[in-house]
């Protein structure tokens, strides 16, 4: 099991093809309180890049981008009731996607937590 | 140091004026106060939108007249008679027939925000309007929004369709303010 980060501030957990997606803790504070999250449907197919969900907080809207190409196979259904979960447990309870993975080498263009940590700084 | 009361967000308040050499110093004085804290633009934002008070270069602007704007209040009677100041004509006609679009109070149902430029439906479909400012309201504890609607809807009670993101959201029309204003007079 092997987290992955991206410049978009998403972690990718990753066991064989399938992986769990969320947002960083670090993209959690950024954003301030969470008060609303539209996700997509399971089943939906997605392209590195592409839009697949929004998080609104009290400041403003913020795109989800994929950080690579994929299938949504599991929705976390419990951040629509409860968005704040998102700001309390982030890179954990608080995951938004269980995925399928079209490409694993496209893991290769994350970044392992040292790598993102450098980028926050 | 002169200072102003303010209701300006639809709270208790006091506007300061400081020297522009002493701000930070002053500003870090304050806030070393325990019962201070900071607030930005987006505290102030949603406190004067929970209080139903109108931004300018939002809700208002040289287009929109105050008939629109729910800002009759604001004009005195011997104005709204007589006329005789910028704009009456077009102020006097509205009063007497009504104005083309007035601006709203707007509650969503669910926990999307509606933001400004979110187009307004009417049940059956058709565009009616547009949110002019709109954002959490934490008082309220969900979103909350104002914008204007053409003549014939906007009763409070009206249900009506807010399109985000190409998704129609149920919304309902209801007085302002979202919350009643409880400074001292």
């Amino acid at each position: 099991m092997t987290t992955y980060y991206s410049e978009d501030h998403e972690w990718i957990t990753v066991e064989g093809d399938t992986a769990t997606l969320g947002i960083t803790k670090h993209a959690a504070d950024q954003l301030g309180e969470v008060v609303f999250i539209e996700q997509q449907d399971s089943g939906e197919e997605f392209e590195k890049g592409g839009e697949i969900g929004v998080i609104e907080s009290v400041k403003a809207a913020s795109e989800i981008y994929a950080p690579l190409d994929g299938e949504i196979t599991e929705v976390n259904e419990d951040l629509a009731d409860n968005p704040s979960a998102l700001n309390e447990d982030p890179e954990g309870a608080a995951w938004i996607y269980k995925i399928k993975l079209s490409d694993s080498s496209q893991l290769e263009d994350l970044m392992d937590l040292d790598g993102y940590k450098a980028l926050i700084g | 140091m002169p200072y102003l009361p303010s209701r300006l967000h639809g709270e208790d308040g006091y506007e300061i004026s400081i020297p522009d050499a002493d701000a930070v110093r002053i500003t870090k004085l304050f806030l070393a106060h325990d019962d201070c804290e900071p607030a930005g633009l987006g505290a102030r934002d949603s406190l004067r939108l929970e209080a139903g008070l109108c931004l300018y270069g939002n809700d208002i602007d040289q287009s929109t007249s105050p008939i629109e704007a729910s800002l009759a209040w604001a004009i005195q009677k011997r104005r709204k008679e007589e006329g005789g100041f910028p704009g009456a004509a077009r102020i006097q006609k509205e009063l007497a027939e009504g104005a083309a679009k007035k601006l709203v109070g707007i509650k969503p149902s669910g926990r999307a925000p509606a933001r400004q430029h979110v187009e307004i439906q009417c049940a059956e479909g058709n565009t009616i309007g547009e949110i002019t400012s709109g954002c959490f309201g934490p008082t309220v504890g969900g979103p909350v929004a104002m914008g204007y609607v053409s003549a014939g809807h906007g009763e409070p009670g009206e249900q009506v369709k807010l399109i985000i993101r190409g998704k129609a959201h149920d919304a309902e029309i209801v007085a302002l303010p979202f919350v009643t204003q409880n400074y001292k007079r």
